[in-house]
């Protein structure tokens, strides 16, 4: 790449070149697909599951637990890095849609032959209900998405017992 | 934050919506002892209160629902009594569903009264706590901060005069039991 000194002082077609270079850059080495599973992958594991402070403050009151989170309540750090995980996700679908696709993909099928929620510990409870959040946002932004297998994974989810979180977060 | 109630693929299918708003009453009503969890509860709450606010509501086809939809809210507003932002939502489910509803004639399966009559005494029980509170005539019951309910911060008292007027605007007084126009004639009273 240019010094930035000189990639700013070009104009016309020479700059309009390097916008493409940069661009091409941007999309096979910084954005390549191994590169965005990387990052989704962390937002999943890292940022859109419930942390265990949440998980305990859900035990203690469960109401004000419900409200903090329906309001984003910043008394509660999940739910900052959550909001925040949400919108990189959502803008990240919106210039990589591919790779999200990919991605999204790969989590659906790790979803169908994952057991039932009940059937999990806590942690792992946690991780599948941040799977199902993924496949979540890609259905608000693609409405012509096929919603029939979250849909009977969900019903399938809604008739056990024990897996609070999963349903909580479903419905 | 993203709703399963809010996708629009899910919005063009009655029928998976159907069944999944029945397994979220299902769950509200499989586990109804006092120490059951209050987030799940409201989040079924959410549920239904996103399902009855969807623009391609199907009113007809999912009327059958309403009596225990009610009956789910009415739980939930005993048991969030203290709890003014949990009212608030209560109120508002029942604000979409009276909305749709208040011109038919559904009938709740373990009163026999109608929906209408329910909501009506349920909310004039309300309605008469504060009046009683603010007259003097009773102290405010210990567990509910009347302050934070009914103060000048709080909306409950506007959300439930607003559906006893929705319910008033909708139904002819003689579809009314003589109790809920004996209520609704005193809290218009009250309120002028």
């Amino acid at each position: 790449m240019l010094p930035f000194d000189d990639y700013c002082g070009q104009d016309g077609e020479e700059a309009k070149q390097d916008d493409m270079a940069a661009e091409k850059f941007c999309e096979s080495v910084l954005f390549s697909q191994e590169n965005t599973f990387k990052i989704f992958t962390a937002l999943t594991r890292k940022y859109l599951v419930y942390t265990s402070e949440e998980v305990e403050s859900w035990q203690t009151d469960p109401l004000k637990f419900y409200l903090d989170a329906k309001n984003e309540s910043n008394e509660c750090k999940g739910n900052f890095l959550r909001e925040k995980a949400q919108r990189l996700l959502a803008g990240t679908q919106l210039h990589l849609d591919d790779h999200f696709t990919a991605f999204c993909a790969q989590v659906a099928t790790e979803l169908a032959v994952t057991p039932a929620a009940s059937n999990l510990p806590i942690e792992r409870q946690v991780q599948k209900d941040a799977m199902m959040q993924i496949l979540f946002q890609r259905l608000a932004q693609q409405s012509e998405v096929n919603v029939d297998d979250l849909i009977s994974m969900i019903e399938s989810e809604l008739t056990q017992s024990n897996n609070l979180i999963v349903k909580k977060r479903s419905i | 934050m993203v709703r399963l109630s809010d996708f629009d693929a899910l919005q063009q299918n009655p029928v998976a919506q159907q069944s999944l708003a029945q397994g979220v009453l299902r769950i509200f009503s499989s586990d109804e002892n006092e120490n059951s969890d209050l987030c799940l509860k409201m989040s079924c709450l959410e549920y239904m209160r996103n399902f009855f606010n969807d623009h391609m509501f199907r009113v007809h086809a999912y009327a059958h629902m309403v009596p225990d939809v009610v009956r789910m809210a009415s739980v939930m507003l005993q048991r969030c009594a203290g709890n003014s932002a949990a009212i608030n939502e209560i109120l508002d489910l029942f604000r979409f569903i009276v909305d749709k509803y208040a011109g038919m004639t559904l009938m709740m399966p373990e009163t026999q009264q109608t929906v209408n009559d329910f909501l009506l005494s349920m909310l004039q029980e309300a309605w008469t706590h504060f009046i009683s509170v603010i007259s003097g005539s009773t102290s405010p019951s210990a567990e509910v901060n009347f302050e934070e309910v009914y103060g000048e911060e709080s909306i409950v008292l506007h959300s439930i005069v607003r559906i006893l007027n929705h319910i008033v605007v909708q139904v002819k007084l003689s579809d009314l039991s003589e109790h809920s126009v004996w209520s609704v004639s005193n809290t218009a009273l009250a309120i002028s």
